[in-house]
């Protein structure tokens, strides 16, 4: 273990435990020698952009592995959901369901679409909407159940599909957190009118930036395929108000090498997740969220549930961490309800996502992060408890 | 050379290309350059998020455009639906009838209305005349008000932008320019566009002069606008916190970053390019008639980037639709922007208020081709798509023929 933990903690006049900070970021690399063949196909033809050959193998193997019939490949996760949910809402209804405490930009992307945010509860145990939060705001204005699964674990996908179906009001998700994970048996990907996924260096595969949407219905697909050129079909015809959200070819190449390592990435997540669980184990007050196996995770991040128990804030514990160059953040914290905007956003009490915005914080993971990091960081943590008067004292 | 009408690919003759000239620019860095520059990338192990590439980049872009502000983007379509948002236009805004339809799409996705003006047909663009009247039935139809117009830099040529300015500033309006085509051109000795209205946006897509094979500048000397913009952009590269309506993503990656870079140190060779496929393309053109390469009006230096040819098909024998066709048979890849004019084209058809006649645009769309120019297109190989339109001059009734019947007989 380096010197530097013998010394007093970074907010208390330390030396910071790490150099180069550690975040809350995947940033996986693939082989770089085959990200550089990958290139030669696009290279080779001069064919940069507009659904080349590298986009179109990247379409072919994401549906490989998510197991569904149609990829189409966007220039991010934002404008994927955002062409999809276009194109899935009933017309007339402007309401779409989704949770507070999700993805920070969700309720500034649906208002391009342009819809009206209503917000759904989540569950306490889970963080994961369910047909019951769904349910308790459903009303004839919404046109869109808008799926989105926690960071930690899964969503029951298949319950929203039947609820959905049952209720008569089209359902997509947006899956960026559960890419790799499965819900009773079925992968994510196949549920629902469509999925969308994310590329972004951050997520479990790195294609620089670079979004796609999933899904079985051919038409859609067929739909989505144009929209993301402006709208125009085969025939050179406008049909769909799309917006130009072309992945470029070096985008798809370095997102192929990523994803042929994938299993990789998961094993390497999975050790870290290890290391996390173990030096937390006798750790009072801190609650690491398990993953659990039935959802074939991809032990992508580390959340910890700060209890009662634990003598610091969440707020204060964040401190600490950032003073020791750990990138640690809240769990989508402000809830989206709590912030101001320029657009219309409906919702009720909604107070079960007021507390849980203020409980749950992200640890440094990601293959910039090791196992020792982990202990590390845990052993900072510990070390603020210990002296958790005089860390309060110096962040008053 | 075809010498009889039976040479032709559409009479099932052998095409003139056997391996395609692609349409665009698509200049691309070397692949030695491209490796290297990759293999330090992926070292340095920043993907995005306004990484150090694309931060380079933009005081590149600054510099090169000669304003404050230079902001890298996804694309250009998503540039001017954040631009739109952030310069705080509202209700309807104004735009070319011929254009390209991201613009209107932008519009679209921005919550905001099109009003289309008429262009000249001589120089593609909005005049003091056309700008007049699309006001005039805006006002005449009980809409939401006009507060703003998007003109555009079309063909790497410039927008009248004194005589628009002056009816503009009389109706208040912000004014933007979509000057996808335009990176480098100078309108005068040294200033090159970038600098007018309240933003410009550039296209970095790979048929243009400057490519990051996706991606897109907004350029400005309006340190408010450029504020908003990196708000609503992303997370990252904010250096001012100002609040806005909502935010987007309209984030470039270092891999973009890094084609541009490379774009910029070759930009001077490639405009010389540029121009040298022009002269090819305006020798072997001058004397066929009916055929009119236009004119770079209103600037000191165009880049280049666009070959636009105008087809009168009385005097040429063909329109300008058979001609692409004929083209296109041979291996030639010919550019049809931008037709149908987007007040064609749903939704906007189905809105009663876009029913006003636009004759100009009308006739640019039906008249208008574009021929290849760029990295992929040598001297040589213009001269000898210029000698193919002259031919086809020639044989224009027999090729009209085969037209029709293939026309007739699609399955064939």
């Amino acid at each position: 273990m380096p010197e530097d933990l013998e010394g007093p903690l970074a907010v208390l006049g330390g030396r910071p435990a790490f150099d180069v900070p550690r975040s809350t970021a995947a940033l996986p690399t693939p082989d770089l020698e085959e990200f550089l063949r990958n290139s030669r196909t696009f290279f080779d033809i001069g064919r940069y952009t507009d659904s080349g050959p590298t986009v179109r193998r990247l379409e072919a193997a994401l549906a490989e592995f998510h197991q569904v019939e149609h990829v189409v490949a966007v220039s991010g996760g934002f404008w994927a959901v955002a062409l999809t949910a276009r194109l899935v809402a009933t017309s007339g209804r402007p309401e779409v369901v989704f949770p507070s405490l999700t993805y920070r930009r969700l309720a500034d992307l649906v208002s391009w679409v342009p819809l009206i945010p209503r917000f759904c509860e989540v569950d306490a145990a889970t963080l994961a909407m369910t047909v019951e939060t769904v349910d308790a705001v459903m009303n004839d204005n919404v046109g869109l159940i808008l799926g989105v699964h926690p960071i930690v674990g899964c969503a029951d996908s298949a319950r929203l599909e039947a609820y959905a179906d049952r209720v008569g009001v089209p359902i997509m998700f947006d899956s960026v957190e559960s890419t790799y994970e499965s819900i009773g048996g079925r992968r994510v990907g196949g549920f629902g009118q469509a999925e969308c996924f994310s590329l972004h260096a951050s997520k479990l595969v790195n294609g620089f930036e670079g979004g796609y949407v999933t899904t079985n219905d051919a038409q859609l697909a067929e739909r989505l395929r144009r929209a993301r050129g402006q709208g125009f079909n085969n025939e050179g015809d406008l049909e769909e108000v799309g917006i130009n959200a072309t992945m470029p070819e070096v985008h798809a190449a370095a997102s192929l090498a990523c994803l042929a390592r994938v299993d990789d990435i998961v094993e390497t997540n999975r050790a870290l997740y290890e290391a996390y669980e173990d030096a937390l184990s006798g750790v009072q007050g801190l609650r690491l969220l398990p993953f659990d196996i039935r959802f074939r995770p991809s032990y992508k991040v580390i959340v910890v549930e700060v209890t009662e128990v634990w003598p610091l804030s969440r707020e204060e514990t964040l401190a600490v961490l950032h003073a020791e160059g750990v990138l640690a953040r809240p769990y989508y914290s402000p809830a989206l309800h709590q912030k101001a905007t320029g657009y219309e956003m409906r919702f009720g009490d909604l107070s079960l996502t007021d507390r849980l915005s203020e409980r749950f914080l992200l640890l440094a993971c990601g293959e910039r992060t090791t196992p020792d990091d982990a202990r590390r960081v845990v052993s900072l943590l510990v070390s603020a408890a210990d002296n958790a008067e005089q860390v309060k004292k110096a962040l008053a | 050379m075809k010498r009889r009408p039976e040479d032709f690919a559409v009479n099932g003759g052998r095409p003139l290309f056997e391996d395609p000239v692609p349409f665009g620019q698509l200049y691309f860095p070397s692949w030695e350059r491209y490796e290297n520059d990759m293999r330090a990338l992926w070292a340095r192990g920043w993907y995005t998020n306004h990484g150090p590439l694309l931060q380079l980049f933009e005081e590149r872009l600054a510099d090169f455009f000669g304003v404050r502000h230079a902001i890298v983007s996804t694309n250009e379509a998503i540039a001017l639906s954040i631009l739109l948002k952030a310069s705080g236009i509202r209700g309807r805004v104004v735009l070319p009838a011929f254009c390209s339809v991201g613009t209107a799409r932008a519009v679209t996705w921005a919550g905001l209305e099109p009003v289309f003006a008429d262009v000249d047909p001589l120089t593609h663009h909005v005049s003091r005349r056309t700008l007049r009247d699309a006001l005039e039935s805006a006002g005449d139809d009980h809409g939401p008000p006009v507060s703003g117009a998007v003109f555009a830099n079309l063909w790497g040529t410039a927008a009248p932008r004194d005589e628009l300015e002056e009816v503009t500033r009389a109706h208040g309006l912000t004014v933007l320019y979509d000057s996808a085509h335009g990176a480098g051109t100078e309108v005068t000795p040294g200033i090159r566009l970038g600098r007018f209205g309240g933003a410009e946006v550039f296209s970095f897509h790979a048929s243009n002069v400057l490519s990051c094979a996706e991606g897109a500048a907004v350029t400005t000397d309006d340190d408010d606008i450029a504020d908003r913009y990196r708000n609503m952009r992303c997370g990252y590269g904010i250096p001012r916190r100002v609040p806005v309506p909502t935010t987007s993503n309209g984030r470039a990656s270092e891999a973009q970053a890094l084609l541009g870079l490379a774009a910029l140190d070759s930009f001077d060779e490639h405009v010389t390019h540029n121009h040298a496929v022009h002269l090819a393309y305006t020798d072997s053109l001058h004397d066929v008639p009916g055929v009119t390469l236009l004119e770079g009006r209103g600037v000191h230096r165009s880049n280049g980037s666009y070959v636009v040819a105008m087809v009168d098909a009385a005097q040429y024998g063909m329109t300008a639709d058979e001609l692409a066709r004929v083209l296109h048979a041979e291996g030639v890849g010919v550019g049809r922007y931008f037709g149908p004019g987007a007040h064609h084209l749903p939704p906007y058809v189905q809105d009663p208020t876009h029913r006003r006649p636009l004759a100009g645009a009308d006739e640019v769309s039906a008249n208008v081709v574009q021929l290849p120019v760029g990295g992929r297109t040598a001297g040589p190989v213009a001269q000898m798509i210029a000698e193919l339109v002259a031919c086809a001059s020639r044989h224009a009734p027999a090729l009209r023929r085969q037209l029709d019947d293939a026309s007739a007989n699609p399955g064939k």
